[in-house]
Protein backbone atom coordinates (compact mmCIF):
# COMPACT_ATOMS: atom_id res chain seq x y z
CA UNK A 1 0.00 0.00 0.00
CA UNK A 2 1.40 2.98 -0.90
CA UNK A 3 0.96 6.72 0.56
CA UNK A 4 -1.81 7.68 -1.98
CA UNK A 5 -3.89 4.52 -0.89
CA UNK A 6 -3.33 5.23 3.24
CA UNK A 7 -4.26 8.76 2.58
CA UNK A 8 -7.51 7.72 0.11
CA UNK A 9 -8.30 4.78 3.26
CA UNK A 10 -7.38 7.42 6.00
CA UNK A 11 -10.38 9.80 4.43
CA UNK A 12 -12.70 7.56 3.36
CA UNK A 13 -12.44 6.12 6.91
CA UNK A 14 -12.11 9.70 8.55
CA UNK A 15 -15.01 10.90 6.33
CA UNK A 16 -12.42 14.16 6.14
CA UNK A 17 -10.83 15.47 2.62
CA UNK A 18 -7.98 14.05 0.95
CA UNK A 19 -6.48 17.37 1.54
CA UNK A 20 -6.69 17.57 5.32
CA UNK A 21 -5.55 13.93 5.62
CA UNK A 22 -2.27 14.82 3.33
CA UNK A 23 -1.69 17.70 5.84
CA UNK A 24 -1.95 15.09 8.78
CA UNK A 25 0.23 13.10 6.67
CA UNK A 26 2.60 15.92 6.73
CA UNK A 27 2.72 17.26 9.95
CA UNK A 28 3.54 13.55 11.28
CA UNK A 29 5.90 13.29 9.28
CA UNK A 30 7.41 16.77 10.44
CA UNK A 31 6.67 16.08 14.17
CA UNK A 32 8.67 12.46 14.04
CA UNK A 33 11.65 14.18 12.52
CA UNK A 34 11.57 16.94 14.83
CA UNK A 35 11.68 14.79 17.37
CA UNK A 36 13.82 11.83 16.46
CA UNK A 37 16.54 15.02 15.52
CA UNK A 38 16.49 15.59 19.05
CA UNK A 39 17.08 12.23 20.14
CA UNK A 40 13.94 11.81 21.42
CA UNK A 41 11.88 8.31 21.65
CA UNK A 42 8.34 8.40 19.81
CA UNK A 43 6.51 5.88 21.83
CA UNK A 44 2.74 4.66 20.08
CA UNK A 45 1.17 2.81 22.83
CA UNK A 46 0.03 -0.60 21.19
CA UNK A 47 2.27 0.12 17.82
CA UNK A 48 5.71 -0.19 18.48
CA UNK A 49 8.57 2.98 19.88
CA UNK A 50 10.98 5.00 17.35
CA UNK A 51 13.92 5.52 18.99
CA UNK A 52 17.47 7.10 17.88
CA UNK A 53 20.53 5.24 18.46
CA UNK A 54 24.34 6.49 18.12
CA UNK A 55 26.63 4.21 16.58
CA UNK A 56 30.47 4.70 17.42
CA UNK A 57 32.88 4.54 14.42
CA UNK A 58 33.53 0.79 13.96
CA UNK A 59 35.28 -1.41 11.41
CA UNK A 60 33.22 -3.44 8.63
CA UNK A 61 34.22 -6.02 6.42
CA UNK A 62 33.20 -6.03 3.14
CA UNK A 63 32.11 -9.46 2.25
CA UNK A 64 32.41 -9.20 -1.68
CA UNK A 65 36.08 -7.44 -1.47
CA UNK A 66 37.18 -8.81 1.96
CA UNK A 67 38.17 -5.01 3.08
CA UNK A 68 38.25 -3.57 6.57
CA UNK A 69 36.30 -0.73 6.34
CA UNK A 70 36.39 2.29 9.02
CA UNK A 71 32.66 3.09 9.47
CA UNK A 72 32.01 6.48 10.77
CA UNK A 73 30.11 7.30 13.78
CA UNK A 74 26.20 7.82 12.43
CA UNK A 75 22.67 8.14 14.37
CA UNK A 76 19.99 6.09 12.94
CA UNK A 77 16.20 5.30 14.14
CA UNK A 78 14.70 2.05 15.31
CA UNK A 79 11.96 0.57 15.11
CA UNK A 80 11.02 -1.92 18.50
CA UNK A 81 7.29 -3.15 17.31
CA UNK A 82 5.29 -3.81 20.53
CA UNK A 83 4.04 -7.11 21.88
CA UNK A 84 0.74 -6.47 20.88
CA UNK A 85 1.88 -5.58 17.32
CA UNK A 86 4.18 -8.83 17.35
CA UNK A 87 1.09 -10.86 18.62
CA UNK A 88 -1.43 -9.41 16.14
CA UNK A 89 1.01 -10.24 13.44
CA UNK A 90 2.22 -13.62 14.46
CA UNK A 91 -1.62 -14.47 14.88
CA UNK A 92 -2.94 -13.63 11.60
CA UNK A 93 0.20 -15.59 10.18
CA UNK B 1 17.61 15.13 24.74
CA UNK B 2 16.79 11.29 24.97
CA UNK B 3 13.25 12.42 26.10
CA UNK B 4 9.64 9.94 25.34
CA UNK B 5 7.20 11.14 23.43
CA UNK B 6 3.74 9.90 24.29
CA UNK B 7 0.82 9.51 22.08
CA UNK B 8 -1.06 12.57 23.20
CA UNK B 9 2.21 14.87 23.17
CA UNK B 10 2.29 13.30 19.75
CA UNK B 11 -1.11 14.06 19.08
CA UNK B 12 -1.16 17.64 20.86
CA UNK B 13 1.99 18.55 18.38
CA UNK B 14 0.71 17.27 15.13
CA UNK B 15 -2.78 19.53 16.22
CA UNK B 16 -0.82 22.69 16.47
CA UNK B 17 1.36 22.23 13.17
CA UNK B 18 -2.11 21.65 11.39
CA UNK B 19 -4.47 23.79 13.35
CA UNK B 20 -6.83 21.05 14.16
CA UNK B 21 -8.17 19.90 17.32
CA UNK B 22 -6.22 17.29 18.99
CA UNK B 23 -9.14 15.08 19.13
CA UNK B 24 -9.10 15.58 15.35
CA UNK B 25 -5.09 14.12 15.30
CA UNK B 26 -5.72 11.09 17.54
CA UNK B 27 -8.23 10.14 15.41
CA UNK B 28 -6.06 10.16 12.41
CA UNK B 29 -3.46 8.46 14.62
CA UNK B 30 -5.44 5.63 16.02
CA UNK B 31 -6.95 4.70 12.03
CA UNK B 32 -3.47 5.38 10.84
CA UNK B 33 -1.73 3.05 12.99
CA UNK B 34 -4.65 0.42 12.86
CA UNK B 35 -4.40 0.55 9.46
CA UNK B 36 -0.25 0.25 9.29
CA UNK B 37 -0.89 -3.46 11.46
CA UNK B 38 -3.60 -4.54 9.59
CA UNK B 39 -1.75 -4.57 6.05
CA UNK B 40 1.23 -5.77 8.06
CA UNK B 41 -0.90 -8.54 9.28
CA UNK B 42 -2.40 -9.15 5.97
CA UNK B 43 1.62 -9.55 5.23
CA UNK B 44 1.81 -6.63 3.22
CA UNK B 45 3.94 -3.88 3.18
CA UNK B 46 2.83 -0.09 4.05
CA UNK B 47 4.64 3.33 2.61
CA UNK B 48 4.11 6.61 4.40
CA UNK B 49 5.77 9.44 2.67
CA UNK B 50 8.30 11.10 5.38
CA UNK B 51 7.55 7.88 7.81
CA UNK B 52 9.26 5.08 5.89
CA UNK B 53 8.06 1.72 4.94
CA UNK B 54 6.98 -0.93 7.14
CA UNK B 55 7.20 -4.64 5.77
CA UNK B 56 6.61 -8.00 7.76
CA UNK B 57 9.43 -9.76 8.95
CA UNK B 58 10.52 -13.03 8.66
CA UNK B 59 11.07 -14.16 11.70
CA UNK B 60 8.56 -13.72 14.89
CA UNK B 61 10.75 -12.32 16.94
CA UNK B 62 11.41 -9.60 14.58
CA UNK B 63 7.66 -9.56 12.66
CA UNK B 64 8.14 -6.18 11.35
CA UNK B 65 10.78 -4.38 9.22
CA UNK B 66 11.21 -0.46 9.17
CA UNK B 67 13.27 1.46 6.63
CA UNK B 68 13.24 4.96 7.70
CA UNK B 69 12.39 7.68 4.96
CA UNK B 70 15.35 9.02 3.12
CA UNK B 71 14.82 12.22 4.03
CA UNK B 72 14.02 11.26 8.15
CA UNK B 73 17.56 9.28 7.75
CA UNK B 74 19.81 12.13 6.49
CA UNK B 75 18.40 14.84 8.88
CA UNK B 76 18.71 12.45 11.90
CA UNK B 77 22.15 11.55 10.67
CA UNK B 78 22.76 15.31 9.85
CA UNK B 79 25.23 16.02 12.61
CA UNK B 80 27.52 12.89 11.35
CA UNK B 81 26.77 13.48 7.48
CA UNK B 82 30.11 15.04 6.92
CA UNK B 83 32.06 11.54 7.96
CA UNK B 84 32.90 8.90 5.25
CA UNK B 85 33.58 4.91 5.61
CA UNK B 86 37.78 4.63 5.40
CA UNK B 87 39.08 1.68 3.72
CA UNK B 88 41.86 0.58 5.75
CA UNK B 89 44.88 -1.57 4.78
CA UNK B 90 45.66 -4.72 5.55
CA UNK B 91 46.49 -5.67 8.88
CA UNK B 92 44.81 -3.10 10.56
CA UNK B 93 42.87 -4.53 13.45
CA UNK B 94 40.82 -2.34 15.83
CA UNK B 95 43.61 -2.95 18.34
CA UNK B 96 46.09 -1.00 16.63
CA UNK B 97 43.16 1.66 16.01
CA UNK B 98 42.85 1.72 19.71
CA UNK B 99 46.73 2.03 20.04
CA UNK B 100 46.93 4.83 17.86
CA UNK B 101 43.68 6.10 19.80
CA UNK B 102 45.60 5.69 23.38
CA UNK B 103 48.60 7.54 22.19
CA UNK B 104 47.25 9.98 20.67
CA UNK B 105 45.70 10.72 24.37
CA UNK B 106 49.04 9.73 26.17
CA UNK B 107 50.26 12.99 24.08
CA UNK B 108 47.51 14.93 25.19
CA UNK B 109 47.73 14.27 28.53
CA UNK B 110 51.69 15.45 28.41
CA UNK B 111 50.63 18.53 26.92
CA UNK B 112 49.11 19.93 29.81
CA UNK B 113 52.92 18.61 31.69
CA UNK B 114 54.49 21.42 29.47
CA UNK B 115 53.21 24.20 31.69
CA UNK B 116 56.16 23.00 34.68
CA UNK B 117 57.67 26.14 32.80
CA UNK B 118 56.99 27.51 35.99
CA UNK B 119 60.32 25.70 37.34
CA UNK B 120 62.15 27.00 34.31
CA UNK B 121 61.02 30.12 36.03
CA UNK B 122 63.36 30.06 38.65
CA UNK B 123 66.11 30.58 36.60
CA UNK B 124 64.41 33.75 35.17
CA UNK B 125 64.02 35.99 38.20
CA UNK B 126 68.00 36.42 38.86
CA UNK B 127 67.64 38.28 35.28
CA UNK B 128 64.48 40.22 36.67
CA UNK B 129 66.28 42.21 39.14
CA UNK B 130 69.20 43.17 36.63
CA UNK B 131 66.37 45.97 35.34
CA UNK B 132 66.39 47.77 38.84
CA UNK B 133 69.80 47.84 39.37
CA UNK B 134 70.47 50.11 36.12
CA UNK B 135 67.56 52.08 37.38
CA UNK B 136 67.53 52.47 41.31
CA UNK B 137 71.51 53.72 41.53
CA UNK B 138 70.45 56.83 39.31
CA UNK B 139 67.58 57.48 42.08
CA UNK B 140 69.42 55.95 45.62
CA UNK B 141 72.96 58.26 44.60
CA UNK B 142 70.59 61.65 45.43
CA UNK B 143 69.72 59.82 48.72
CA UNK B 144 72.89 58.26 49.60
CA UNK B 145 75.70 61.29 48.71
CA UNK B 146 74.35 63.78 51.07
CA UNK B 147 74.60 60.94 53.80
CA UNK B 148 78.58 60.54 54.87
CA UNK B 149 79.75 57.09 54.40
CA UNK B 150 80.58 56.16 57.95
CA UNK B 151 79.03 52.77 57.86
CA UNK B 152 79.88 51.65 54.21
CA UNK B 153 81.67 48.83 55.92
CA UNK B 154 78.96 47.77 58.02
CA UNK B 155 77.02 47.77 54.57
CA UNK B 156 79.26 46.34 52.46
CA UNK B 157 79.30 43.04 54.97
CA UNK B 158 75.10 43.19 54.74
CA UNK B 159 75.68 43.20 51.60
CA UNK B 160 78.07 39.63 51.46
CA UNK B 161 75.20 38.49 53.95
CA UNK B 162 72.31 38.96 51.48
CA UNK B 163 74.40 38.33 48.74
CA UNK B 164 74.65 34.87 50.70
CA UNK B 165 70.79 34.53 51.47
CA UNK B 166 70.31 35.25 47.84
CA UNK B 167 72.32 32.58 46.63
CA UNK B 168 70.52 30.31 49.54
CA UNK B 169 67.13 31.18 48.94
CA UNK B 170 66.64 29.49 44.92
CA UNK B 171 67.94 26.39 45.95
CA UNK B 172 65.63 26.03 48.94
CA UNK B 173 62.39 27.67 47.30
CA UNK B 174 60.27 26.53 45.02
CA UNK B 175 59.57 28.45 42.67
CA UNK B 176 56.16 29.67 41.84
CA UNK B 177 55.77 30.71 45.67
CA UNK B 178 59.23 32.83 45.35
CA UNK B 179 58.55 34.61 42.14
CA UNK B 180 57.54 37.46 43.45
CA UNK B 181 60.51 37.87 45.86
CA UNK B 182 63.18 38.38 43.37
CA UNK B 183 62.10 42.12 43.10
CA UNK B 184 63.22 42.90 46.78
CA UNK B 185 65.90 40.71 46.38
CA UNK B 186 67.41 42.77 43.96
CA UNK B 187 67.41 45.93 46.17
CA UNK B 188 69.72 44.93 48.66
CA UNK B 189 72.51 44.10 45.53
CA UNK B 190 71.44 47.91 44.63
CA UNK B 191 71.90 49.21 48.00
CA UNK B 192 75.99 48.21 48.01
CA UNK B 193 76.62 49.78 44.85
CA UNK B 194 75.94 53.02 45.83
CA UNK B 195 78.18 53.03 48.66
CA UNK B 196 81.10 52.85 47.12
CA UNK B 197 80.23 55.46 45.11
CA UNK B 198 79.60 57.88 47.82
CA UNK B 199 83.04 59.46 47.84
CA UNK B 200 82.77 63.12 47.49
CA UNK B 201 84.39 63.19 43.76
CA UNK B 202 81.32 61.44 42.34
CA UNK B 203 78.83 63.66 44.10
CA UNK B 204 80.38 66.94 43.02
CA UNK B 205 80.49 64.92 39.09
CA UNK B 206 76.97 64.32 39.73
CA UNK B 207 76.09 67.66 40.76
CA UNK B 208 78.22 69.27 37.96
CA UNK B 209 76.30 67.50 35.16
CA UNK B 210 72.84 68.54 36.65
CA UNK B 211 74.33 72.16 36.75
CA UNK B 212 75.02 71.59 33.36
CA UNK B 213 72.80 70.42 32.23
CA UNK B 214 70.24 73.38 33.64
CA UNK B 215 71.09 75.60 31.03
CA UNK B 216 69.65 73.87 28.36
CA UNK B 217 66.43 73.99 30.33
CA UNK B 218 64.10 77.21 29.35
CA UNK B 219 63.61 79.02 32.58
CA UNK B 220 60.00 80.28 32.51
CA UNK B 221 60.97 83.63 33.95
CA UNK B 222 62.77 84.47 30.77
CA UNK B 223 59.77 83.51 28.93
CA UNK B 224 57.85 85.93 31.56
CA UNK B 225 60.39 88.80 30.77
CA UNK B 226 59.92 88.49 27.21
CA UNK B 227 56.54 88.68 27.26
CA UNK B 228 56.76 91.62 29.58
CA UNK B 229 59.54 93.65 26.92
CA UNK B 230 57.12 92.56 24.35
CA UNK B 231 53.99 93.78 25.39
CA UNK B 232 55.84 97.21 26.68
CA UNK B 233 57.19 97.62 23.04
CA UNK B 234 53.94 97.43 21.70
CA UNK B 235 52.41 99.29 23.77
CA UNK B 236 54.73 102.30 23.35
CA UNK B 237 54.30 102.15 19.71
CA UNK B 238 50.49 101.79 20.17
CA UNK B 239 50.46 104.73 22.19
CA UNK B 240 52.31 106.61 20.31
CA UNK B 241 50.41 105.65 17.08
CA UNK B 242 47.63 106.44 17.96
CA UNK B 243 48.57 110.10 19.71
CA UNK B 244 49.71 110.44 16.17
CA UNK B 245 46.55 109.77 14.46
CA UNK B 246 44.64 111.80 17.17
CA UNK B 247 46.86 114.18 18.91
CA UNK B 248 45.58 116.67 21.53
CA UNK B 249 47.62 119.73 21.53
CA UNK B 250 49.14 120.42 25.03
CA UNK B 251 49.80 123.93 25.90
CA UNK B 252 50.21 123.44 29.45
CA UNK B 253 54.05 123.14 29.09
CA UNK B 254 53.89 126.20 27.38
CA UNK B 255 52.23 128.26 29.67
CA UNK B 256 53.77 126.14 32.54
CA UNK B 257 56.81 127.53 30.81
CA UNK B 258 55.56 130.79 30.25
CA UNK B 259 54.25 131.51 33.94
CA UNK B 260 57.06 129.61 35.54
CA UNK B 261 59.82 132.06 33.78
CA UNK B 262 57.39 134.91 34.58
CA UNK B 263 55.90 133.67 37.96
CA UNK B 264 58.27 135.82 40.02
CA UNK B 265 58.08 138.89 37.95
CA UNK B 266 54.66 138.57 37.81
CA UNK B 267 53.86 137.92 41.72
CA UNK B 268 56.41 141.31 41.99
CA UNK B 269 54.47 142.98 39.90
CA UNK B 270 50.93 142.13 40.01
CA UNK B 271 49.86 145.01 41.55
CA UNK B 272 51.86 147.31 39.67
CA UNK B 273 50.46 145.86 36.70
CA UNK B 274 46.96 146.20 37.90
CA UNK B 275 47.52 150.02 38.55
CA UNK B 276 49.65 149.94 35.72
CA UNK B 277 46.63 148.72 32.80
CA UNK B 278 44.62 151.09 35.11
CA UNK B 279 46.51 154.00 33.73
CA UNK B 280 47.09 152.59 30.77
CA UNK B 281 43.16 151.73 30.10
CA UNK B 282 43.01 155.76 31.74
CA UNK B 283 45.79 157.27 28.88
CA UNK B 284 44.39 157.77 25.35
CA UNK B 285 46.76 155.46 24.24
CA UNK B 286 45.11 152.47 25.79
CA UNK B 287 43.23 150.65 23.71
CA UNK B 288 40.11 149.01 25.53
CA UNK B 289 39.90 144.98 25.12
CA UNK B 290 36.51 143.94 24.98
CA UNK B 291 34.93 146.76 22.58
CA UNK B 292 32.65 145.92 19.89
CA UNK B 293 33.64 149.08 18.24
CA UNK B 294 37.25 147.89 18.05
CA UNK B 295 36.60 144.12 16.86
CA UNK B 296 34.15 145.64 14.16
CA UNK B 297 37.25 148.25 13.10
CA UNK B 298 40.29 145.49 12.87
CA UNK B 299 39.94 142.58 10.76
CA UNK B 300 41.76 139.83 11.55
CA UNK B 301 45.30 140.07 9.61
CA UNK B 302 45.08 135.99 9.13
CA UNK B 303 43.20 132.43 9.60
CA UNK B 304 45.76 129.84 10.85
CA UNK B 305 44.96 126.15 11.43
CA UNK B 306 46.46 124.24 14.35
CA UNK B 307 48.00 121.25 13.63
CA UNK B 308 50.78 119.16 16.09
CA UNK B 309 53.45 121.67 15.10
CA UNK B 310 51.54 124.99 15.15
CA UNK B 311 50.09 126.35 18.12
CA UNK B 312 49.04 130.01 19.85
CA UNK B 313 52.83 130.52 21.14
CA UNK B 314 54.07 129.56 17.22
CA UNK B 315 51.32 131.82 16.28
CA UNK B 316 52.12 134.61 18.33
CA UNK B 317 55.98 134.10 17.86
CA UNK B 318 55.28 133.85 13.72
CA UNK B 319 52.78 137.11 13.47
CA UNK B 320 53.84 139.30 16.48
CA UNK B 321 57.77 138.32 17.06
CA UNK B 322 57.22 136.81 20.58
CA UNK B 323 55.17 133.87 22.23
CA UNK B 324 53.90 135.41 24.77
CA UNK B 325 51.21 137.43 22.88
CA UNK B 326 49.33 134.19 22.31
CA UNK B 327 46.85 135.55 24.84
CA UNK B 328 45.82 138.06 22.70
CA UNK B 329 44.95 135.38 19.77
CA UNK B 330 43.22 133.23 22.47
CA UNK B 331 41.35 136.04 23.69
CA UNK B 332 40.02 136.36 19.55
CA UNK B 333 39.22 133.14 19.60
CA UNK B 334 37.52 132.57 22.65
CA UNK B 335 33.96 131.51 21.20
CA UNK B 336 36.47 128.18 19.23
CA UNK B 337 38.91 127.47 21.85
CA UNK B 338 37.83 126.81 25.42
CA UNK B 339 41.05 125.45 27.11
CA UNK B 340 44.18 127.15 25.39
CA UNK B 341 45.88 123.93 27.01
CA UNK B 342 44.33 121.45 24.76
CA UNK B 343 42.76 122.53 21.23
CA UNK B 344 42.40 120.24 18.63
CA UNK B 345 44.38 120.12 15.51
CA UNK B 346 42.70 121.32 12.63
CA UNK B 347 40.77 124.26 14.60
CA UNK B 348 40.97 127.48 12.50
CA UNK B 349 42.29 130.67 14.43
CA UNK B 350 41.90 134.14 13.75
CA UNK B 351 44.89 136.30 14.11
CA UNK B 352 43.90 139.24 15.25
CA UNK B 353 45.28 142.39 14.47
CA UNK B 354 48.32 143.87 16.46
CA UNK B 355 46.81 147.56 16.62
CA UNK B 356 43.84 145.68 17.77
CA UNK B 357 46.10 144.88 20.83
CA UNK B 358 48.70 147.18 20.53
CA UNK B 359 51.09 144.49 20.10
CA UNK B 360 54.70 145.05 20.07
CA UNK B 361 57.29 142.53 20.75
CA UNK B 362 59.86 145.45 20.74
CA UNK B 363 58.03 147.11 23.60
CA UNK B 364 58.57 145.68 26.82
CA UNK B 365 55.49 147.31 27.90
CA UNK B 366 52.93 145.51 25.41
CA UNK B 367 55.02 142.40 26.65
CA UNK B 368 54.13 143.20 30.24
CA UNK B 369 50.82 143.62 29.36
CA UNK B 370 50.15 140.31 27.60
CA UNK B 371 52.53 138.42 30.98
CA UNK B 372 49.85 140.35 32.93
CA UNK B 373 46.72 139.33 31.04
CA UNK B 374 48.58 135.52 30.87
CA UNK B 375 48.58 135.35 34.70
CA UNK B 376 45.04 136.79 35.16
CA UNK B 377 44.00 134.20 32.69
CA UNK B 378 46.26 131.79 34.63
CA UNK B 379 44.45 132.96 38.18
CA UNK B 380 40.69 132.71 37.07
CA UNK B 381 40.93 129.19 35.44
CA UNK B 382 42.38 128.64 39.06
CA UNK B 383 39.53 129.95 40.90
Amino acid sequence: MDHKAVTGHLAKVLGREAKDIMALMDGLATTMRDNLCEMNTVALPGFGEFIPVKEDEHIQNDLSTGQQILMPPSINVKFSPSALLKRKINDRQ
Amino acid sequence: MNKKITFPQLAATLAGLTSSSEQTAESFLRELLNLISETLSRGESITIKGLGSFAPGLSDDNPVIWSPDEGLAEAVNRPFAFFEPVVLADGVNEEMLEQSYMDTVETEKQLPAIPPIPKTATVIPPEIPKIPIQEFPVEEKQENEPEPTPDTEIETEAAQLTEQVIEEVPENTEPLPYEPEPAPIAEPEAEPEPAPETDPEPAEEYYDNEYQEEPKRFNPWWAFLIGLLAGAIIGYFAYYFINDRNPVINESEVLDNTTKSDTVVIRATEESVDSFAQAKTGSAKAVPITTDTIITEFNPIAIDTVTTSRYLTTMSRKYYGDYRFWIYIYLENDSVIKNPNRIKPGTAIKIPDPKKYDIDANDPQSVKRAEALIAKSIADKRQ
